[in-house]
């Protein structure tokens, strides 16, 4: 798999969420509500034999408002739903892809962090992604 | 080249390079063994009486796309025999080839609902294997 194809496609389909504004590399220049897909954890080779598949974990970070707004938790509820129009899990794994397989949402977990001096709520999603392991 | 990684197998079945859906295989062979001990001894003796059987397990990560994959080979075709050729070296000149017919007693699809749906395939080896040098 093209590490750099998968990132843009993984973005291009968050891109639908409504309001969500989305990078397909990690920038600095991030207007919350935002969501960044990071470099991947561990990219595995040789998943079949015959250079046939290979495997991906890769982070998907969204960056949301103050935690102690209700509105940032409105939000970050809705991205984490398991349904809906603004739920990630959902809108990825209904997505089509020429770079990759399949994707499976495993999780997310949830940690307010500061930028620039501002608190931010984030929530980080794990993606497991199967390709070709040949181009 | 010394030791060698399994990621370089090569398997067809029916003359369909199936080696990019497999992740493991396993190759039995074994030989009939008869007692023949007699009096006087302190220890068994057995003479083999050359007949030989072995079965071949093969396994791998489905896969929906392909024609030619191994659950669309398998499932519905038990008890049909397919010829069987290994490269447990992989392709290339002067390395060893293994290729033999065997029935295919058994087919298993495997569903995780949080990991790769995989495939299994339990073969019988009827006859004996032809063994060459690869040109």
């Amino acid at each position: 798999m093209n590490l750099g194809d998968v990132m843009d496609q993984l973005a291009a389909r968050l891109d639908t969420i409504a309001g969500l504004r989305c990078f397909a590399w990690p920038t600095a220049n991030l207007t919350p509500p935002g969501a960044i897909v990071l470099y991947p954890d561990d990219y595995t080779y040789d998943l079949t034999y015959g250079r046939g598949s290979d495997t991906l974990t890769i982070p998907v970070l969204i960056v949301d408002g103050k935690p102690s707004d209700r509105s940032t938790r409105d939000r970050i509820a809705a991205y984490a739903n398991g349904s809906g129009a603004r739920s990630v899990k959902q809108v990825l794994e209904s997505g089509t892809y020429a770079a990759f397989d399949d994707v499976f949402v495993r999780g997310v977990e949830f940690n307010p962090v500061t930028i620039a001096g501002v608190d931010h709520m984030t929530a980080l999603f794990t993606l497991d992604i199967t390709g070709p392991g040949s181009g | 080249m010394g030791k060698v990684y399994g990621r370089r197998m090569y398997i067809s079945a029916g003359g369909t390079d199936i080696s990019t859906y497999c992740n493991t295989s396993t190759f039995d062979r074994e030989a009939e063994v008869d007692q023949v001990t007699g009096y006087g001894v302190d220890d068994h003796v057995y003479d083999a009486d050359g007949i030989r059987d072995g079965t071949f397990e093969i396994g791998g990560v489905y896969d929906d796309t392909a024609v030619t994959s191994p659950n669309v080979l398998f499932d519905g075709n038990e008890g049909d025999s397919f010829a069987i050729v290994r490269r447990v070296q992989g392709t290339g000149v002067g390395k060893p080839q293994q290729a033999f017919t065997a029935i295919l007693k058994k087919y298993v699809e495997t569903a995780p609902v949080a990991g790769h749906t995989t495939w299994s395939a339990t073969f019988q080896k009827t006859g004996s294997v032809v063994k060459t040098t690869q040109a």
